[in-house]
């Protein structure tokens, strides 16, 4: 095993390792951290959290430490929940296949993403290092219909805990990406024409046919599945929300660049946005975007699209966000519970309260600090990274 | 209980407060109306309440509360209606992966901020009909627009105006012979020739005929189809040379089909003919690209005399951009329509309340008249003059382009 350093101000007991690894023993640790970011129930300076079995058990200012806990004691350390990353298309290895998009055919329902999932990818663990918890990987924008993305656990130590979603609803493309010259669709007209028809398919489908892709279309025409609808311009917005409209579709929005100038719009159908990356270097205009579509009551929550965007880490979203009129809150939230309503697993994840897992990102500043930086990852109550020495 | 009933109350309350307020009222005042559908009006006033007109005419009392556009001496008249109008659309205007796509809607792949839009609103357009490309042989539905909203939904006034046919070589553009290659994909495909175009729609007409009579048509393409074969939607066809014209009228009278001609660049060597079946024409581009555009340039030559023989005959004309942008606007393709033995009203009418009711959209737009859609540009002058420009475009009662800002609103 890797030779670690630890950091000076930890005080670490000596079972570290031993609970990094074992993980389904019946462990009780205590975190004791400078100001704990809940989340849903604000801020607690100086406060404990006592994990279980990998569950939050209490948090609280002055929670008893059950006796016989291993205690994490940091006194300058900020705690958050593991942020989730609402759209990545890490573990793909992308740089040689292009694994993301498989534009043979312009319908590609039944294929599922997690498939070609690598965990062990070097993206993965600078995510992880980045402080997301859990992602949801999803296929690409270049065909109409693009597969099914899937939500998943950062720590793959054990094999069957760590997928949350297989299928965690289809992706759809609406973007004249998804366009191509030598295969349909070739216009936009005919990409909305051709959404419909499968669409239309799906209705009509009765289980005594066996098609596994139409099947899935029903489920989505019966708004049992959701349908994340890639968009990022205007009019690739208002096609979207047309064919929504049109067969009242549980649905999400994703990029949604644009979503500003019809944000009223987005927020009268309950839409949900999973933002694109903001990065360091867009334009001033394109910043604002982001904090305009949430004023507007749009549940928002951001991609990191990763590894296509390699310049900026989740976290640089939402500061970038706030720093341009996102309000603070909305911009941790967007990071953490909005995303996990967003992907349906809020039960479990997306803030520091009882009961949920304990996903916990330790930053020795605050969240929306560009200075600040994660220190340590526990995903389940295990430690899955901490930063190395300079 | 009795919560509800005191919300109840309040809101009572409220609305009649609230909903009797008046609406924003609008007055237009100028020294002359061209009211199109009938004689034009000296001094007049036009007012206007949600986006409609409530009243025109002279010595109308203005209320207090009303914004007043004063026009001055300028002259009044019904926003610009362009019966084949550049498409607002990123990307492709053709599904190309298939050659027949009657349900395709262009509808769909509307771009409300495209920029066409704001320059067509310059040129004093407020209402546009959008259809597929040409380089299909049925390309798909066709959809009425006003250049003003959001998002699509907001723009459409007529959705499923009409299907597009292009009869001319345009629809062999593109489609390949496989000849020394294999055919590898869509490209390699009829139609390559004239032959194939009409074989092309007379197939697809006859399959919709044969399917019309069962009671539930199960393909969507021959569905459409059979709705334009019962009449329920207009078939636009384009058709420039005379013999495009007259297999057009061939494949017409076999099918009972009924004709909106586009393009129709020899329209006078059949107007007799065109007169006779009384089939409106759609008339433009008003240019002639003299490039190498090979065997798509054919039949694109202008004779300007056409509209005017066209209109002598009796047929119906409609002036049009023809899908182009920045070349002719319809507005001087009427005065050089005029110029080439046109009737003066006869061409005004060709850039507004004829192609309304070519395009079935003539109860709201197309004339200055009570009730219809108050979409009105105030101009410098006599429209039939080229040095005339637009001052103003009114759309749904909102000023959305002044000439003095120079930009769209």
């Amino acid at each position: 095993m890797k030779k670690r350093r630890f950091l000076a101000f930890l005080v670490v007991l000596s079972s570290c390792f031993s609970l990094a690894s074992s993980g389904g023993e019946q462990q009780v640790l205590a975190i004791r951290a400078g100001k704990i970011w809940t989340v849903t129930d604000g801020v607690i300076a100086g406060g404990v959290i006592v994990v279980n079995n990998g569950k939050i058990q209490t948090v609280s200012q002055n929670a008893e430490i059950p006796e016989g806990a291993k205690i994490l004691d940091m006194p300058q350390m900020n705690v958050m929940p593991g942020m989730i990353d609402a759209h990545c298309h890490i573990g793909l290895s992308l740089d040689i296949f292009g694994e993301m998009d498989e534009t043979v055919a312009a319908v590609a329902a039944d294929m599922q993403i997690l498939d070609a999932f690598n965990p062990q990818a070097e993206d993965v663990k600078k995510a992880l290092g980045s402080g997301v918890t859990t992602i949801m990987l999803a296929p690409g924008y270049k065909n109409p219909v693009g597969g099914q993305p899937a939500v998943v656990k950062l720590d793959t130590s054990k094999a069957d805990e760590w997928v949350l979603k297989r299928t965690a609803g289809v992706e759809f493309s609406l973007m004249n990406q998804a366009l191509m010259f030598d295969r349909e669709p070739t216009s936009r007209a005919g990409l909305v024409e051709l959404l419909r028809e499968e669409l239309n398919q799906g209705k009509a489908y009765k289980a005594e046919e066996f098609n596994p892709r139409r099947e899935l279309l029903k489920r989505v025409v019966d708004a049992n599945l959701p349908a994340y609808i890639w968009a990022h311009t205007v009019d690739e917005i208002a096609s979207a929300m047309a064919i929504v409209d049109e067969y009242k579709l549980n649905a999400v929005l994703v990029a949604a660049g644009q979503g500003d100038e019809i944000a009223d719009m987005i927020a009268k159908r309950n839409l949900p946005v999973i933002y694109s990356p903001l990065l360091l270097s867009s334009k001033d205009k394109d910043l604002k975007r982001a904090g305009r579509i949430a004023n507007s009551g749009v549940k928002l929550a951001f991609a990191s699209l990763a590894p296509k965007t390699d310049l900026c880490d989740l976290r640089t979203s939402a500061i970038l966000a706030a720093k341009y009129g996102l309000d603070k809150e909305t911009a941790l939230k967007s990071l953490t519970i909005n995303a996990a309503e967003i992907l349906g697993v809020a039960d479990r994840l997306g803030s520091i309260s009882e009961g949920k897992d304990a996903d916990l990102v330790i930053l020795n500043g605050e969240p929306l600090q560009l200075t600040s930086s994660v220190e340590m990852v526990l995903i389940n109550g295990n430690i899955v990274y901490q930063r190395q020495g300079e | 209980m009795r919560n509800y009933v005191i919300l109840l109350t309040f809101l009572l309350l409220v609305s009649a407060f609230v909903a009797p307020g008046r609406a924003e009222v609008t007055a237009v005042k100028a020294g002359k109306i061209l009211t199109i559908s009938g004689e034009p009006i000296t001094d007049g006033v036009i007012l206007i309440e949600n986006g409609k007109i409530v009243e025109i005419g002279t010595g109308i009392e203005i209320p207090e509360d009303a914004a007043v556009i004063d026009a001055g001496k300028s002259v009044v008249m019904p926003g610009l209606v362009d019966a084949s109008a550049v498409q607002p659309v990123r990307g492709d205007l053709n599904e190309q992966s298939s050659e027949i796509t009657p349900t395709l809607r262009i509808s769909d792949a509307l771009d409300p901020q495209s920029k066409a839009l704001k320059r067509v609103v310059q040129t004093g357009v407020t209402t546009l009909f959008v259809s597929p490309g040409r380089q299909n042989v049925i390309g798909g539905l066709g959809v009425v627009v006003k250049p003003a909203g959001k998002i699509p939904q907001q723009m459409i006034v007529k959705d499923e105006a009409a299907l597009r046919i292009v009869m001319d070589l345009d629809s062999t553009e593109g489609n390949r012979i496989p000849w020394r290659e294999p055919p590898i994909n869509f490209y390699y495909r009829r139609p390559g020739t004239r032959m194939a175009i009409i074989w092309m729609l007379r197939k697809s007409f006859f399959d919709a005929q044969q399917q019309a009579d069962t009671e539930q048509i199960k393909d969507p393409n021959l569905a459409v189809l059979s709705a334009a074969l019962k009449d329920e939607i207009p078939i636009h066809v384009n058709a420039r040379r005379a013999i495009v014209i007259r297999a057009a009228l061939k494949v017409a009278d076999e099918y009972g089909l009924k004709l909106i001609l586009q393009e129709c660049t020899e329209g006078y060597k059949v107007a007799g003919q065109l007169a006779e079946r009384k089939i409106p024409v759609v008339l433009g581009p008003f240019y002639y690209y003299p490039g190498n555009m090979g065997q798509y340039s054919e039949g694109r030559k202008v004779n300007w005399n056409n509209a005017g023989i066209l209109a002598e005959a009796g047929v119906k004309v409609a002036l049009s951009s023809g899908e182009q942008l920045g070349s002719i606007d319809i507005l001087t393709a009427a005065t050089f329509a005029v110029r080439h033995g046109m009737n003066p009203d006869e061409a005004l009418k060709a850039i507004t309340i004829t192609p309304a009711e070519i395009l079935g959209v003539s109860d709201r737009v197309g004339s200055l008249e009570k009730g219809k859609d108050a979409d009105i540009i105030v101009l410098s002058g006599d429209p039939l003059n080229v040095t005339t420009r637009v001052e103003r475009v009114i759309l749904n009662g909102k000023t959305v382009y002044q000439q003095a800002s120079g930009e769209t609103l």
